[in-house]
């Protein structure tokens, strides 16, 4: 995963594909939770899953 | 039994007293009320009474006692549930405003309904953090609730209006939900016992949503008895609740086989010995000391837990909001607010790529289990911290306090497992710091036996609040 992705540019568009408008004044607090997220992400990311690993949800039809 | 014995007294003790007729629902209810009356303004951990509902609920225990028929095992005990609950007539606010546009529930969470059926009576609504999304209970709508131990710290989160109303002696019950440490970390730094018990254990019908792969539900008491006796009756099978277990669970109360003997007891080494206080290492090392336990094991990639725990939560909690967000964004408690948003916009490859590695982590630390069955580790890395403090220092790191809290019960709840927290006071330390006993999943009854172990030696024990100011009783 590419850590230095352009966050304030993310945001702007998942802002407008989501539509969730995100003020200027609302920006920065949006774009320091979604670096907290990324780093995080990283993590979980960079784990080396086995490829034939099941997801931990069970759906019982 | 006076109202100073009763705000000590287990939910255990109360319904003895009841079903022996010392005293009647009614009367504990309304000494219960004078209390609330009392010492809740100095907590705010009630936000809303159900005086007529407990009443005519006080009432039927009453009733039944006097035709001599059975008023059920929690009969006339007060208790209250965190407002996620959905109680018959009155709106499930999930300490938000938003919620108040949505109708009354028509009928009561199935765990609810079940205390209600055993005798219990529900006295109010208690305080959390707005959609369970927060470890601190400093709630923008409805203020913060306020430690019983210390007025000017945290009484935990999310269900700290339950952990506080149960530390104070106000209700000897309460309910709470645990998605990443909800009951387990207000019952740790609040000094009181909590339980979170298999997911699927306990139905989760009627509770609103916060993140649904990792939601439980559990009680919050006095005792370790008293955790059984809430469970016992809130067990059980529940079709409103998919997640919810078909097979019935083994009842706690009265274990057949209450000794801890022939338990294999280990204590978490590396990440649950690291960032943390000193009080934390000292009461995970007073009850292995107790227990006479040497093991360590290694709970593997605990960090990469937390971490998945935490993008599930955001994902799939932002999901649930997601109409909102578009349309009264201003409306969110500004605390919760930037985190359900990014967790909107978070890519699915993350949400995946969690959900993958949770699977596998499961299959490790299960394997733990083939050597030990019951696991000790701290509940929380620190005692409660000042209220709206943003910074804290642990092991000489400088760490933001809220998500902090949740270090050490993150990672367990990732995969559902058993926990019991008890307080354990220690010389010298004035504010609580709880211990986690966890086990294999369905395997509560291990954990129990290790908590009662611990309560018998006096260990682990309610250390009564001695800072809440009492005001004089209204009635």
């Amino acid at each position: 995963m590419n850590e230095d992705f352009d966050l304030d540019r993310y945001v702007a568009l998942m802002a407008e594909t989501l539509g969730i408008p995100v003020t200027e004044a609302e920006r920065p607090g949006v774009i320091l939770q979604m670096r907290r997220t990324a780093d995080l992400a990283a993590q979980v990311m960079e784990f080396d899953a086995p490829q034939d690993l099941e997801p931990a949800p069970v759906f019982k039809p | 039994m006076n109202a100073d014995l009763l705000a000590g007294a287990t939910a255990t003790e109360i319904a003895a007293a009841v079903r022996a007729r010392k005293i009647s629902a009614r009367e504990v209810l309304e000494m219960t009320f004078a209390r609330i009356d009392a010492v809740n303004p100095s907590i705010n951990a009630f936000t809303s009474l159900t005086p007529d509902r407990a009443r005519a609920e006080a009432a039927r225990v009453d009733a039944r006692i006097a035709a001599g028929e059975d008023p059920g095992p929690l009969a006339g005990v007060p208790y209250g549930v965190k407002n996620l609950y959905d109680v018959a007539g009155e709106v499930t606010l999930a300490g938000s405003i938003i919620n108040h546009g949505n109708p009354p529930a028509d009928r009561d969470a199935t765990v609810v309904e079940r205390l209600s059926g055993a005798g219990a009576v529900l006295v109010g609504l208690l305080n959390m953090d707005e959609y369970a999304y927060g470890f601190t209970t400093e709630n923008s709508h409805y203020g913060a609730t306020r430690n019983p131990h210390d007025p000017s710290r945290s009484a935990g989160g999310s269900s700290g209006g339950s952990a506080a109303a149960v530390a104070a002696g106000l209700v000897p019950l309460a309910l709470g939900t645990d998605t990443n440490g909800s009951i387990r970390v207000p019952a740790s730094v609040c000094g009181i016992y909590g339980f979170k018990p298999t997911y699927g254990r306990l139905s989760r019908a009627g509770v609103f949503p916060f993140a649904a792969s990792l939601d439980h539900t559990g009680p919050l008491a006095r005792s370790v008895a008293d955790l059984a006796l809430a469970y016992d009756a809130m067990r059980g099978p529940d079709t409103r609740d998919p997640v919810c277990r078909e097979e019935e669970s083994d009842a706690l109360s009265g274990d057949p086989n209450r000794s801890a003997d022939g338990l294999r007891v280990a204590v978490a080494g590396g990440y649950f010995r690291e960032t943390l206080e000193e009080q934390a290492r000292t009461v995970v090392d007073a009850a292995a000391k107790a227990l006479g336990v040497t093991d360590v094991v290694e709970i593997p990639e605990a960090a990469r837990a937390r971490a998945a725990a935490f993008i599930i939560t955001t994902i799939e909690g932002a999901s649930v909001h997601m109409a909102n967000l578009r349309s009264r964004k201003q409306d969110f408690d500004p605390l919760i607010r930037d985190r359900l948003i990014a967790g909107a916009m978070a890519p699915a490859a993350w949400y995946t790529a969690a959900q993958r590695f949770r699977r596998w982590y499961r299959d490790r630390v299960l394997s733990l289990f083939k050597t030990h069955d019951v696991i000790l580790s701290p509940a929380t890395p620190c005692v409660p911290q000042p209220l709206w403090q943003e910074m804290m220092t642990l092991d000489s790191q400088d760490l933001p306090v809220r998500p902090t809290m949740g270090r050490f019960t993150q990672p367990l709840t990732l995969i559902g497992l058993p926990v019991v927290v008890v307080p354990v006071p220690l010389e010298g330390h004035e504010l609580p710091l709880g211990l986690q006993i966890m086990a294999a999943p369905g395997r509560e009854a291990d954990a129990m036996r290790v908590a009662r172990a611990l309560e018998e030696s006096g260990i682990a024990r309610i250390r009564p609040p001695e800072k809440i100011s009492f005001q004089p009783p209204a009635r």
